[in-house]
């Protein structure tokens, strides 16, 4: 299957700058070439760290985590095979799952307050208001959070910008287990289908 | 029951489950070709969901990042990183930097050539020479094997070389600008292998101690240094400080 660049597909008045392909630039990092690996780099760090921060929120935790989650790019560009996926959603996918296991190592479950959540809820993008870089994306994620339930988006939100579990979800929100993994799933299916994440 | 592990896709997909769920469900996936690539759709699109959280990174960051990698050595391609794999790499966690052959050959060669020359001096006893003349003719003879091998390592300011000739069954051991250790103290190297560790030698001190040669068995697989009390001990007293894996 060819690689989908999801990323500079226009889809309003925006365009989009045209970059070298990260899946490209991933396969010369493989092979140690750090200039290479500039350009993933500037390509990456700032989705990285935007979304470490948003889970963690500590902004000193936060780079750290951000350039751990680099670093081990870089070690493990070799096992990186563009057949699993594009090279973005590996990045992001390896800097949401260490982001979300510091959060919860910080802090014991029970200690992660109720306010901290509902903040989330209602006011998910805010902190990145100016940042032009992922500003298509954010546009495209709020408009097709859109087309989620309520339940449904107040669970991705903070299961995925939150760091929590689907249990402390069914805790937050006050419903059944099997109603929040439910809403999840359909929740994200959702959002492929709106944002064209092809089969 | 079964048919509920199904709708964890999406928990997975934003990493939702505990660790125990987590090991569970990638098992599941293992053996679940609908669930595995329902997951990978899933993961793109929370990849999506985290691009819209990009901020500006400090400009700083970029060049402290680029000096991490530096430091830290990419995985083989493939290859499982077990000990014993089929690599000649040191398998230490802490920071190293490969040679390539070329460069350790000649390292190797010329750190033995001025230690050769250093360790024999005209103010040694006739017996003493004699004996340091054997190990140097020891050392000179496992490097010009046909078939040694040298793997290197260095940390910090230290480097450390072994050059190992299974027809000979020898290995050549050489460190040099060892942190200095207080004086009650020596550096240790020991032969590991599946019965345990056997001592390859005591470092002399300084900074360019003689070459250590040993007896080396098919079974040893890596060479470790310890910090021992002066003079070495009988067994490692505690975590090496510097690790190879033999060729």
């Amino acid at each position: 299957m060819r690689e989908r660049p999801h990323g500079d597909r226009a889809t309003g008045p925006h365009p989009v700058p045209t970059q070298p392909a990260l899946d490209d630039l991933m396969a010369l990092v493989a092979r140690g070439d750090e200039q290479a690996f500039e350009q993933v780099y500037d390509q990456l760090a700032g989705p990285i760290l935007g979304l470490v921060r948003r889970v963690l929120r500590d902004p000193a935790q936060s780079e750290e985590v951000a350039q751990e989650v680099l670093v081990e790019l870089w070690r493990t560009a070799p096992r990186y095979r563009p057949d699993r996926g594009s090279a973005r959603t590996w990045a992001l996918t390896l800097a949401h799952r260490r982001a979300v296991d510091r959060v919860r190592s910080a802090q014991a479950a029970t200690d992660r307050e109720d306010r901290v959540a509902s903040a989330e809820l209602h006011r998910p993008f805010d902190e990145v208001a100016d940042e032009v870089t992922g500003r298509l994306e954010r546009e495209q994620v709020r408009r097709c959070m859109r087309t989620l339930t309520e339940l449904q988006r107040e669970s991705v939100v903070l299961a995925y910008y939150g760091g929590h579990t689907y249990r402390e979800v069914s805790q937050l929100l006050d419903v059944p287990l099997g109603t929040v993994k439910t809403r999840l799933r359909d929740g994200l299916i959702r959002l492929r289908d709106c944002l064209g994440v092809a089969g | 029951m079964n048919a509920d592990i199904h709708t964890l896709t999406g928990a997975y997909a934003l990493d939702a489950l505990s660790d125990t769920e987590r090991v569970a469900f990638e098992r599941h996936l293992a053996e679940c070709a609908s669930c595995s690539a329902e997951v990978a759709e899933l993961q793109e699109t929370a990849g999506r969901l985290g691009i819209a959280a990009s901020a500006a990174p400090p400009v700083a960051m970029k060049a402290q990042v680029l000096s991490s990698i530096r430091q830290v050595r990419q995985l083989p391609p493939g290859v499982p990183a077990r000990p014993g794999s089929a690599t000649r790499a040191p398998l230490t966690r802490s920071r190293w930097q490969l040679w390539t052959a070329a460069a350790a050959a000649a390292a190797c060669f010329a750190v033995a050539v001025v230690l050769g020359a250093q360790w024999i001096s005209a103010d040694r006893q006739l017996d003493q020479a004699a004996q340091t003349q054997r190990q140097l003719d020891g050392v000179l003879a496992v490097l010009a094997a046909p078939d040694a091998e040298i793997t290197t390592a260095a940390v910090d300011g230290s480097r450390a070389a072994a050059v190992v000739s299974h027809a000979q069954g020898r290995v050549v051991f050489v460190a040099r600008d060892m942190p200095q250790l207080p004086a009650d103290r020596s550096y240790q190297a020991w032969l590991a292998g599946p019965g345990g560790m056997t001592s390859l030698g005591v470092l002399a001190t300084g900074a360019t101690p003689a070459p250590l040669v040993a007896v080396l068995l098919p079974e040893h697989t890596g060479i470790g240094v310890t910090v021992e009390p002066l003079g070495g001990s009988s067994r490692p007293s505690g975590a090496p400080v510097m690790e190879f894996e033999l060729p």
